[in-house]
């Protein structure tokens, strides 16, 4: 089998599938919905295949070897989630989605999140007055004071259980239009990803596929 | 038909064959434009370039492979940074995709370092409930990994790397190569709040705001965000590969999307200035 | 019984996790960590076959109506097969090289194209869609044009002051609107764990 999988007969596979992808930039066509179904089920079967090997699998051949067999309970327990399927029994879905509920609420509401809550929050506290080598630095002071301001207009502008009158409304509109200056910036960054997914598959095609780059 | 309305009807299909030119072009004629600097991607360099040989670093793998142009150059660098370091080179996966490249990229690395595995590194696999292992990790890392095994379904206890890698807090630092969740969220939650281990990243583009922000609040010790963050490492470590390669395609598609906006936007106020005559 | 027990269930093992934390127990701790996060690891692994059934389930009926487009759902059935038995059968599972073969070639290929297809996308956007009708859109677009170009080579070639100007909005306007919007969320979410610990949130009990 390993024969004949080559790296290049792999390479022409990757590269119709691609080719087939990007035909939808075209106009909609068969090509590309098998090509889309076919990686989206592959794509599906490989978290299964690794959770099995890596974990399932493990556990269950260790059993005999260290005694372990409670742990097929928790594996039974996993299980009822597939009572989705079968509406008579349904509700027996909710008692493992209970436990991972359960378990994960309690981690939020502990010092996993707390701590980087206070972190930021004591660093979103700036001086506004900036002090450098014990001189006024006012270039140092008015950033400091953009900070704190849009940290606050920020969450003024999402605070809803007050009126956005007076002061709140300045606060809020402030905050409104730093969020579009940030997130155009986040623009910004999200079209620079973007490219870089292009510029990875026409390095595939036209590198590993074509041999045209040095 | 005025020029606005042509502007504004332009075949979308067009625009696709300029951006892919766009993007093309430069890899043909690389212009060799100068990377910009990145304090925060040098600071990420440094941290992992000033640990002791000997140091236990972590490289977790939170990825798809939507981040692999992003995330292999920083993945190149930092292993061969640890290598040529003396670090102890830990690899692992939150995503079932991760796993997978994270032996993809890094093992080539190891084998042109001679480094050997479960000596100088291991490959820890793929966790499957990322909060139920990282908190047991905390106490007991070789429970927590799969009850002891490796990705290969290897025994942990049998390697002499992990004999001083019991716990969270033995790891120097945890550098996550990540696309999203879980990732360097989680891992600063869970170890760096409650055990101090320094968290690093290399993320995807699209992430730079949330990382630059942990950064800030000193949650991160660094961040290479996306193909800049991962060119810069490339000049610090001072070996040019495929991030640098790919900054020129990066500049002129922004110039192209930049492009795009203006005449979008003319042909807009042109055709509500002339309606509004 | 059919709320009142995963009700239960939840606020126990919060409750367990929580009282592990505050009276740090060594031997409570082992026993937490053995027990009950190694159970929480193993029935999610169990458990997590089900998005992939309910691919399944959903395709398989479109194969077995015949609905329109049928064929696609024979290949994303064909796709799932080949890689699970592989995964499954094969000595070495998934890393396997034959295992390797396909799923780097078909699922990392079609992951990476796919998401490259935005690329596209968003430049037919930022010429369609993006307009200055207001000054926050107008900011908005001034703010992205100075990071695109201060972000790559290019923009400093124009000038050192676009990468300076690009720090500056990504240290003293992004950063606090994202952290702004993170203190947020943090708060949000201590309200809805405790929501969810005290049952008063049930929305997973919704059949």
């Amino acid at each position: 089998m390993e024969a004949i999988l080559t790296p290049t007969l792999g390479n022409w596979l990757s590269a119709l599938i691609t080719l087939m992808l990007f035909s939808i930039l075209y106009k909609e066509n068969p090509f590309y919905r098998i090509a889309e179904h076919l990686y989206v089920g592959a794509s599906a079967a490989h978290g299964i295949v690794t959770t099995w090997n890596n974990t399932v699998k493990p556990a269950l051949t260790d059993m005999p070897k260290y005694g372990t067999w409670w742990e097929i309970l928790p594996m039974l327990l996993g299980l009822m989630i597939y009572f989705n399927f079968y509406r008579p029994y349904a509700w027996l879905a909710r008692i493992p989605m209970a436990l991972w509920i359960g378990y994960n609420a309690a981690l939020v509401l502990s010092a996993r999140q707390v701590i980087p809550f206070l972190n930021q929050l004591t660093m979103a506290i700036k001086p506004l007055v900036a002090m450098t080598n014990g001189s006024f630095d006012l270039a140092q002071s008015i950033n400091n004071i953009l900070f704190v301001s849009i940290v606050l207009g920020v969450l003024t502008y999402f605070l809803f259980t007050v009126e956005h009158k007076g002061v709140f409304k300045y606060a809020a509109d402030w905050g409104r239009i730093a969020i579009m200056i940030g997130f155009g910036a986040s623009f910004g960054n999200t079209v620079m990803a973007r490219i870089s997914l292009l510029i990875g598959r026409l390095d595939f095609l036209f590198g590993d596929w074509l041999g045209l780059l040095g | 038909m005025p020029w606005y309305r042509r502007l504004m009807l332009i075949d979308r299909r067009i625009l696709y064959v300029v951006i892919a030119l766009s993007v093309a072009i430069p890899m043909f004629n690389p212009i060799g434009l100068p990377v910009p600097s990145d304090v925060i991607a040098e600071a990420a360099y440094n941290y992992i370039a000033d640990l002791p040989a000997g140091s236990n670093v972590l490289y977790t793998y939170d990825l798809s492979a939507s981040g692999m142009t992003e995330l292999k150059p920083a993945s190149d660098v930092f292993i061969d940074l640890s290598f040529q370091k003396g670090h102890n080179v830990f690899l692992m996966a939150l995503w079932a995709e991760g796993n997978n490249f994270s032996a993809l990229w890094a093992d080539p690395i190891a084998e042109a370092h001679d480094a050997v595995y479960g000596e100088n590194f291991m490959n820890l696999g793929y966790v499957v409930s990322y909060s139920a292992f990282m908190e047991q990790a905390r106490t007991d890392l070789h429970a927590a990994l799969n009850a002891g095994i490796d990705k290969y379904g290897n025994r942990l206890s049998e390697f002499p790397v992990m004999k001083n890698v019991t716990k969270a807090k033995d790891f120097d630092a945890v550098f996550s190569f990540n696309t999203g969740d879980p990732g360097p969220t989680a891992w600063i939650q869970q170890w760096n709040a409650t055990e101090g281990v320094p968290i690093l990243s290399a993320c995807t583009s699209v992430s730079t705001p949330t990382m630059t922000n942990y950064y800030q609040a000193g949650l991160l010790k660094g961040n290479l965000g996306g193909l800049a963050g991962a060119a810069y490492a490339e000049s610090l470590h001072g070996e040019l590969g495929s991030a640098t390669g790919g900054m020129d395609s990066q500049s002129l598609g922004h110039v192209v999307i930049i492009l795009f906006l203006v005449l979008g936007n003319i042909g807009y106020f042109a055709s509500k200035s002339a309606e509004g005559k | 019984m059919r709320r009142t027990l995963p009700a239960a269930i939840t606020l126990i093992a919060g409750l367990i996790v929580i009282i592990k934390d505050i009276f740090i127990s060594p031997g409570f701790n082992q026993l937490v960590q053995d027990y009950l996060v190694r159970s929480v690891a193993l029935s999610s692994a169990t458990a997590v076959a089900l998005g992939g059934l309910s691919l399944l389930r959903v395709h398989g009926r479109r194969v077995s109506r015949r609905r329109e487009g049928w064929y696609n759902s024979v290949i994303l059935i064909g796709g799932f097969a080949l890689l699970f038995f592989l995964g499954i059968l094969l000595d070495g599972g998934h890393n396997s090289d034959t295992y390797q073969w396909f799923y780097q070639n078909t699922a990392v290929t079609g992951s990476s194209t796919v998401f490259s297809l935005l690329c596209f996308y968003i430049g037919s956007a930022a010429y369609r869609a993006f307009r200055a009708r207001s000054v926050e859109a107008g900011a908005l677009l001034v703010s992205a044009t100075i990071v695109m170009l201060g972000a790559t080579s290019i923009g400093a070639a124009i000038t050192p002051m676009l990468p300076e100007a690009k720090t500056w909005i990504m240290d003293y306007f992004n950063t606090p609107v994202i952290r702004g919007v993170a203190l947020g969320v943090s708060l949000g979410s201590f309200a809805q764990g405790a929501r969810n610990l005290f049952g008063i949130e049930r929305g997973y009990m919704a059949e």
